[in-house]
Protein backbone atom coordinates (compact mmCIF):
# COMPACT_ATOMS: atom_id res chain seq x y z
CA UNK A 1 0.00 0.00 0.00
CA UNK A 2 1.33 3.41 -0.88
CA UNK A 3 1.76 5.61 2.17
CA UNK A 4 -0.73 8.46 2.17
CA UNK A 5 1.83 11.22 2.26
CA UNK A 6 0.50 13.32 -0.56
CA UNK A 7 -2.13 15.71 0.57
CA UNK A 8 -4.92 16.12 -1.94
CA UNK A 9 -4.42 19.50 -3.50
CA UNK A 10 -5.59 21.10 -6.73
CA UNK A 11 -6.10 17.73 -8.36
CA UNK A 12 -9.10 16.95 -6.21
CA UNK A 13 -10.59 20.38 -6.63
CA UNK A 14 -10.67 20.28 -10.41
CA UNK A 15 -13.27 18.57 -12.58
CA UNK A 16 -11.47 15.80 -14.46
CA UNK A 17 -11.88 15.51 -18.20
CA UNK A 18 -9.99 12.23 -18.32
CA UNK A 19 -10.74 9.20 -16.10
CA UNK A 20 -6.98 8.78 -15.64
CA UNK A 21 -6.87 11.95 -13.58
CA UNK A 22 -9.37 10.49 -11.17
CA UNK A 23 -7.14 7.46 -10.70
CA UNK A 24 -4.14 9.69 -10.19
CA UNK A 25 -6.07 11.59 -7.53
CA UNK A 26 -6.81 8.30 -5.80
CA UNK A 27 -3.18 7.25 -6.13
CA UNK A 28 -2.10 10.51 -4.52
CA UNK A 29 -4.36 9.59 -1.62
CA UNK A 30 -2.53 6.29 -1.17
CA UNK A 31 -4.45 3.90 -3.45
CA UNK A 32 -1.69 1.80 -5.01
CA UNK A 33 -4.15 -0.16 -7.16
CA UNK A 34 -5.20 3.05 -8.86
CA UNK A 35 -1.60 3.90 -9.68
CA UNK A 36 -0.96 0.40 -11.03
CA UNK A 37 -3.82 0.93 -13.47
CA UNK A 38 -2.23 4.11 -14.77
CA UNK A 39 1.12 2.38 -15.15
CA UNK A 40 -0.41 -0.59 -16.98
CA UNK A 41 -2.18 1.67 -19.46
CA UNK A 42 0.67 4.02 -20.28
CA UNK A 43 3.90 2.08 -19.77
CA UNK A 44 4.00 0.75 -23.33
CA UNK A 45 3.83 4.11 -25.06
CA UNK A 46 6.22 5.73 -22.61
CA UNK A 47 8.71 2.90 -23.06
CA UNK A 48 8.59 3.36 -26.81
CA UNK A 49 9.13 7.10 -26.45
CA UNK A 50 12.04 6.74 -24.02
CA UNK A 51 13.69 4.01 -26.07
CA UNK A 52 13.59 6.23 -29.13
CA UNK A 53 14.87 9.22 -27.21
CA UNK A 54 17.70 7.37 -25.48
CA UNK A 55 18.35 4.64 -28.08
CA UNK A 56 18.97 2.28 -25.19
CA UNK A 57 16.44 -0.26 -23.91
CA UNK A 58 17.72 -0.55 -20.34
CA UNK A 59 18.06 3.18 -19.91
CA UNK A 60 14.54 3.57 -21.30
CA UNK A 61 13.13 1.23 -18.64
CA UNK A 62 14.92 3.14 -15.91
CA UNK A 63 13.61 6.37 -17.35
CA UNK A 64 10.01 5.20 -17.41
CA UNK A 65 10.22 4.20 -13.76
CA UNK A 66 11.49 7.66 -12.93
CA UNK A 67 8.71 9.27 -14.96
CA UNK A 68 6.01 7.43 -13.06
CA UNK A 69 7.60 8.27 -9.73
CA UNK A 70 7.77 11.94 -10.68
CA UNK A 71 4.12 11.81 -11.70
CA UNK A 72 3.20 10.25 -8.37
CA UNK A 73 5.14 12.87 -6.45
CA UNK A 74 3.52 15.70 -8.37
CA UNK A 75 0.05 14.18 -8.38
CA UNK A 76 -1.26 16.01 -5.36
CA UNK A 77 -0.20 19.46 -6.47
CA UNK A 78 -0.73 19.35 -10.22
CA UNK A 79 -3.78 20.94 -11.78
CA UNK A 80 -5.17 18.60 -14.45
CA UNK A 81 -5.11 19.96 -17.98
CA UNK A 82 -6.01 17.87 -21.01
CA UNK A 83 -5.10 14.22 -20.95
CA UNK A 84 -2.97 12.56 -18.33
CA UNK A 85 -0.91 10.87 -21.02
CA UNK A 86 0.10 14.25 -22.47
CA UNK A 87 1.36 15.26 -19.04
CA UNK A 88 3.27 11.97 -18.61
CA UNK A 89 4.70 12.40 -22.12
CA UNK A 90 6.00 15.84 -21.25
CA UNK A 91 7.62 14.58 -18.05
CA UNK A 92 9.22 11.76 -20.06
CA UNK A 93 10.58 14.05 -22.76
CA UNK A 94 12.20 16.33 -20.20
CA UNK A 95 13.50 13.43 -18.15
CA UNK A 96 15.15 11.92 -21.24
CA UNK A 97 16.67 15.27 -22.07
CA UNK A 98 18.32 15.32 -18.66
CA UNK A 99 19.46 11.71 -19.01
CA UNK A 100 21.06 12.57 -22.35
CA UNK A 101 22.82 15.53 -20.84
CA UNK A 102 24.25 13.41 -18.04
CA UNK A 103 25.24 10.77 -20.54
CA UNK A 104 27.28 13.31 -22.44
CA UNK A 105 29.09 14.24 -19.27
CA UNK A 106 29.96 10.61 -18.66
CA UNK A 107 31.06 10.21 -22.25
CA UNK A 108 33.55 13.04 -21.89
CA UNK A 109 35.19 11.07 -19.13
CA UNK A 110 35.15 7.72 -20.84
CA UNK A 111 35.79 8.57 -24.46
CA UNK A 112 38.13 6.05 -26.02
CA UNK A 113 37.70 3.50 -23.25
CA UNK A 114 34.28 2.12 -24.19
CA UNK A 115 33.90 0.41 -27.58
CA UNK A 116 30.21 1.33 -27.61
CA UNK A 117 31.12 5.02 -27.64
CA UNK A 118 33.55 4.88 -30.52
CA UNK A 119 32.28 6.44 -33.73
CA UNK A 120 30.51 4.02 -36.03
CA UNK A 121 32.87 2.18 -38.32
CA UNK A 122 31.51 2.43 -41.85
CA UNK A 123 33.26 -0.83 -42.69
CA UNK A 124 30.52 -2.50 -40.60
CA UNK A 125 28.15 -1.70 -43.42
CA UNK A 126 29.86 -4.05 -45.84
CA UNK A 127 27.33 -6.25 -47.63
CA UNK A 128 26.16 -8.95 -45.26
CA UNK A 129 24.06 -11.98 -46.04
CA UNK A 130 22.01 -11.53 -42.95
CA UNK A 131 19.50 -8.72 -43.21
CA UNK A 132 19.26 -8.58 -39.45
CA UNK A 133 22.95 -7.75 -39.27
CA UNK A 134 22.49 -5.02 -41.83
CA UNK A 135 19.58 -3.57 -39.92
CA UNK A 136 21.60 -3.61 -36.72
CA UNK A 137 24.41 -1.79 -38.47
CA UNK A 138 21.95 0.89 -39.56
CA UNK A 139 20.57 1.23 -36.03
CA UNK A 140 24.09 1.49 -34.67
CA UNK A 141 24.91 4.16 -37.19
CA UNK A 142 21.77 6.10 -36.28
CA UNK A 143 22.72 5.93 -32.63
CA UNK A 144 26.26 7.09 -33.37
CA UNK A 145 24.89 10.00 -35.39
CA UNK A 146 22.44 10.95 -32.66
CA UNK A 147 25.12 10.64 -29.98
CA UNK A 148 27.12 13.28 -31.81
CA UNK A 149 24.38 15.87 -31.49
CA UNK A 150 23.86 18.17 -28.50
CA UNK A 151 20.99 16.87 -26.36
CA UNK A 152 18.78 19.83 -27.24
CA UNK A 153 19.04 19.10 -30.98
CA UNK A 154 18.82 15.35 -30.63
CA UNK A 155 15.56 15.52 -28.69
CA UNK A 156 13.93 17.73 -31.29
CA UNK A 157 15.11 15.49 -34.13
CA UNK A 158 13.84 12.31 -32.45
CA UNK A 159 10.47 13.84 -31.69
CA UNK A 160 10.08 15.02 -35.28
CA UNK A 161 11.52 12.00 -37.08
CA UNK A 162 10.50 9.06 -34.90
CA UNK A 163 7.55 10.33 -32.89
CA UNK A 164 6.11 12.24 -35.85
CA UNK A 165 5.37 15.35 -33.80
CA UNK A 166 4.78 18.71 -35.46
CA UNK A 167 6.98 21.70 -34.64
CA UNK A 168 4.08 23.07 -32.63
CA UNK A 169 3.76 19.92 -30.53
CA UNK A 170 7.50 19.76 -29.93
CA UNK A 171 7.52 23.42 -28.92
CA UNK A 172 4.72 22.76 -26.43
CA UNK A 173 6.45 19.75 -24.87
CA UNK A 174 9.82 21.43 -24.53
CA UNK A 175 8.59 24.93 -23.72
CA UNK A 176 10.30 26.41 -26.80
CA UNK A 177 9.26 28.80 -29.53
CA UNK A 178 8.52 27.45 -33.02
CA UNK A 179 11.62 29.24 -34.28
CA UNK A 180 13.80 27.53 -31.66
CA UNK A 181 12.42 24.12 -32.60
CA UNK A 182 13.11 24.74 -36.26
CA UNK A 183 16.60 26.07 -35.57
CA UNK A 184 17.52 23.00 -33.55
CA UNK A 185 16.14 20.65 -36.16
CA UNK A 186 17.92 22.59 -38.89
CA UNK A 187 21.26 22.49 -37.09
CA UNK A 188 20.89 18.79 -36.32
CA UNK A 189 20.15 17.97 -39.95
CA UNK A 190 23.02 20.10 -41.18
CA UNK A 191 25.41 18.24 -38.85
CA UNK A 192 24.13 14.85 -40.00
CA UNK A 193 24.27 15.90 -43.64
CA UNK A 194 27.96 16.74 -43.25
CA UNK A 195 28.66 13.55 -41.37
CA UNK A 196 26.93 11.44 -43.99
CA UNK A 197 28.93 13.17 -46.71
CA UNK A 198 32.17 12.48 -44.83
CA UNK A 199 31.28 8.83 -44.43
CA UNK A 200 30.35 8.51 -48.09
CA UNK A 201 33.65 10.14 -49.01
CA UNK A 202 35.50 7.66 -46.77
CA UNK A 203 33.73 4.76 -48.45
CA UNK A 204 34.60 6.14 -51.88
CA UNK A 205 38.28 6.32 -50.97
CA UNK A 206 38.25 2.91 -49.31
CA UNK B 1 1.71 29.22 -41.85
CA UNK B 2 4.92 29.61 -39.87
CA UNK B 3 6.62 32.91 -39.23
CA UNK B 4 10.39 32.65 -38.99
CA UNK B 5 13.17 35.02 -38.12
CA UNK B 6 15.18 36.52 -40.93
CA UNK B 7 17.99 34.36 -42.25
CA UNK B 8 20.10 34.56 -45.37
CA UNK B 9 18.66 33.18 -48.59
CA UNK B 10 20.46 29.82 -48.65
CA UNK B 11 19.45 29.06 -45.09
CA UNK B 12 15.87 30.14 -45.79
CA UNK B 13 15.72 27.61 -48.61
CA UNK B 14 17.17 24.87 -46.41
CA UNK B 15 14.65 25.56 -43.70
CA UNK B 16 11.88 25.53 -46.25
CA UNK B 17 13.07 22.14 -47.53
CA UNK B 18 13.15 20.83 -43.99
CA UNK B 19 9.59 22.02 -43.43
CA UNK B 20 8.53 20.14 -46.55
CA UNK B 21 10.32 17.01 -45.34
CA UNK B 22 8.77 17.12 -41.89
CA UNK B 23 5.28 17.91 -43.14
CA UNK B 24 5.14 21.45 -41.80
CA UNK B 25 4.05 23.20 -44.99
CA UNK B 26 0.49 23.82 -46.05
CA UNK B 27 -0.62 22.13 -49.25
CA UNK B 28 -0.26 25.39 -51.18
CA UNK B 29 3.24 26.05 -49.82
CA UNK B 30 4.30 22.47 -50.47
CA UNK B 31 3.07 22.64 -54.03
CA UNK B 32 4.94 25.88 -54.67
CA UNK B 33 8.14 24.39 -53.29
CA UNK B 34 7.76 21.21 -55.35
CA UNK B 35 7.44 23.43 -58.40
CA UNK B 36 10.72 25.14 -57.47
CA UNK B 37 12.38 21.76 -56.94
CA UNK B 38 11.46 20.80 -60.48
CA UNK B 39 12.96 24.02 -61.81
CA UNK B 40 16.12 24.37 -59.68
CA UNK B 41 18.64 21.49 -59.85
CA UNK B 42 20.76 22.78 -56.94
CA UNK B 43 17.74 23.01 -54.71
CA UNK B 44 16.67 19.51 -55.84
CA UNK B 45 20.10 18.09 -54.98
CA UNK B 46 19.97 19.67 -51.56
CA UNK B 47 16.51 18.25 -50.97
CA UNK B 48 17.70 14.79 -52.02
CA UNK B 49 20.58 15.01 -49.55
CA UNK B 50 18.22 15.99 -46.74
CA UNK B 51 15.83 13.21 -47.67
CA UNK B 52 18.68 10.70 -47.68
CA UNK B 53 19.71 11.71 -44.15
CA UNK B 54 16.11 11.72 -42.92
CA UNK B 55 15.32 8.28 -44.30
CA UNK B 56 18.61 6.73 -43.22
CA UNK B 57 17.77 7.45 -39.60
CA UNK B 58 16.50 4.07 -38.46
CA UNK B 59 15.91 2.58 -35.06
CA UNK B 60 14.97 -0.83 -33.85
CA UNK B 61 11.26 -1.17 -33.12
CA UNK B 62 11.01 -0.46 -29.38
CA UNK B 63 10.29 -3.46 -27.18
CA UNK B 64 7.09 -4.07 -25.26
CA UNK B 65 7.11 -3.70 -21.49
CA UNK B 66 8.75 -6.72 -19.84
CA UNK B 67 6.63 -9.00 -17.65
CA UNK B 68 6.22 -7.59 -14.16
CA UNK B 69 7.37 -4.10 -15.17
CA UNK B 70 4.25 -2.38 -13.82
CA UNK B 71 4.57 -4.28 -10.54
CA UNK B 72 8.20 -3.19 -10.21
CA UNK B 73 7.21 0.44 -10.70
CA UNK B 74 4.40 0.12 -8.16
CA UNK B 75 6.94 -1.23 -5.62
CA UNK B 76 9.25 1.70 -6.25
CA UNK B 77 6.42 4.17 -5.90
CA UNK B 78 5.46 2.51 -2.64
CA UNK B 79 9.08 2.71 -1.41
CA UNK B 80 9.17 6.37 -2.38
CA UNK B 81 6.08 7.05 -0.31
CA UNK B 82 7.51 5.22 2.70
CA UNK B 83 10.86 6.98 2.48
CA UNK B 84 9.13 10.33 2.38
CA UNK B 85 7.21 9.42 5.52
CA UNK B 86 10.43 8.44 7.31
CA UNK B 87 12.08 11.66 6.20
CA UNK B 88 9.23 13.78 7.41
CA UNK B 89 9.24 12.03 10.81
CA UNK B 90 12.98 12.51 11.37
CA UNK B 91 14.01 15.01 14.09
CA UNK B 92 14.53 18.55 12.88
CA UNK B 93 18.26 18.50 13.75
CA UNK B 94 18.73 15.33 11.65
CA UNK B 95 16.94 16.87 8.70
CA UNK B 96 18.97 20.05 8.99
CA UNK B 97 22.32 18.20 9.20
CA UNK B 98 21.47 15.97 6.27
CA UNK B 99 20.25 18.93 4.25
CA UNK B 100 23.52 20.82 4.77
CA UNK B 101 25.57 17.76 3.77
CA UNK B 102 23.42 17.14 0.73
CA UNK B 103 23.46 20.77 -0.31
CA UNK B 104 27.27 20.69 -0.45
CA UNK B 105 27.27 17.65 -2.68
CA UNK B 106 24.51 18.97 -4.88
CA UNK B 107 26.18 22.35 -5.28
CA UNK B 108 29.27 20.58 -6.57
CA UNK B 109 27.23 18.28 -8.83
CA UNK B 110 25.03 21.02 -10.20
CA UNK B 111 28.04 23.22 -10.80
CA UNK B 112 29.62 20.56 -12.96
CA UNK B 113 26.48 19.58 -14.85
CA UNK B 114 25.27 23.12 -15.36
CA UNK B 115 28.57 24.07 -16.93
CA UNK B 116 27.97 21.46 -19.62
CA UNK B 117 24.21 21.84 -19.86
CA UNK B 118 24.21 25.59 -20.23
CA UNK B 119 25.43 25.35 -23.80
CA UNK B 120 22.16 23.56 -24.65
CA UNK B 121 20.11 26.33 -23.12
CA UNK B 122 18.40 24.12 -20.51
CA UNK B 123 18.52 24.15 -16.75
CA UNK B 124 19.51 21.00 -14.89
CA UNK B 125 16.58 20.00 -12.71
CA UNK B 126 17.78 16.78 -11.14
CA UNK B 127 20.92 15.06 -10.04
CA UNK B 128 20.47 11.31 -10.28
CA UNK B 129 18.39 8.63 -12.01
CA UNK B 130 19.61 5.63 -10.07
CA UNK B 131 17.48 2.54 -9.82
CA UNK B 132 18.22 2.09 -6.13
CA UNK B 133 15.25 0.74 -4.24
CA UNK B 134 15.07 3.57 -1.75
CA UNK B 135 15.97 7.19 -1.85
CA UNK B 136 15.03 10.52 -0.35
CA UNK B 137 13.45 13.35 -2.18
CA UNK B 138 13.37 16.91 -0.93
CA UNK B 139 10.33 18.71 -2.21
CA UNK B 140 9.65 22.35 -2.76
CA UNK B 141 6.24 22.17 -1.12
CA UNK B 142 5.12 25.52 -2.49
CA UNK B 143 5.81 24.55 -6.10
CA UNK B 144 5.20 20.85 -5.60
CA UNK B 145 8.48 20.16 -7.39
CA UNK B 146 11.24 17.83 -6.21
CA UNK B 147 14.29 19.89 -5.26
CA UNK B 148 16.74 17.06 -5.14
CA UNK B 149 16.90 13.31 -4.99
CA UNK B 150 19.32 11.47 -2.72
CA UNK B 151 19.91 7.77 -3.29
CA UNK B 152 20.36 5.77 -0.08
CA UNK B 153 22.04 2.49 -1.08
Amino acid sequence: MIAAVNTIGPLSAQPVADADWDELRRAAGGDSEAFSGIVERHQGRLLRLCERMLADREEARDAVQEVFIKAYLKASSYTPKGQLYTWLYRIAVNHCLNVLRRRRIVRFKRLGSDPDLVAFDVADEAPAADRVLEARARWRRTRAWLDDLPASQRVVLVLARFEGLSYKEIAAHLGLSLGAVESRLFRAMRTLEKRRAREAEGLGRG
Amino acid sequence: MMTMRRTHRGEDSSRQLLRLLSGELSEVEAEALRHRLAEEPDLRRHYDRLTAVWSSLEMEEPAAAPVGFARRIARRVEATGNDRVRWSLAPIWAQATAAVALAGGIALGLGLTTAVASKDGFAVVESDASLAESYWILLDEAAGEPLLEYVAE
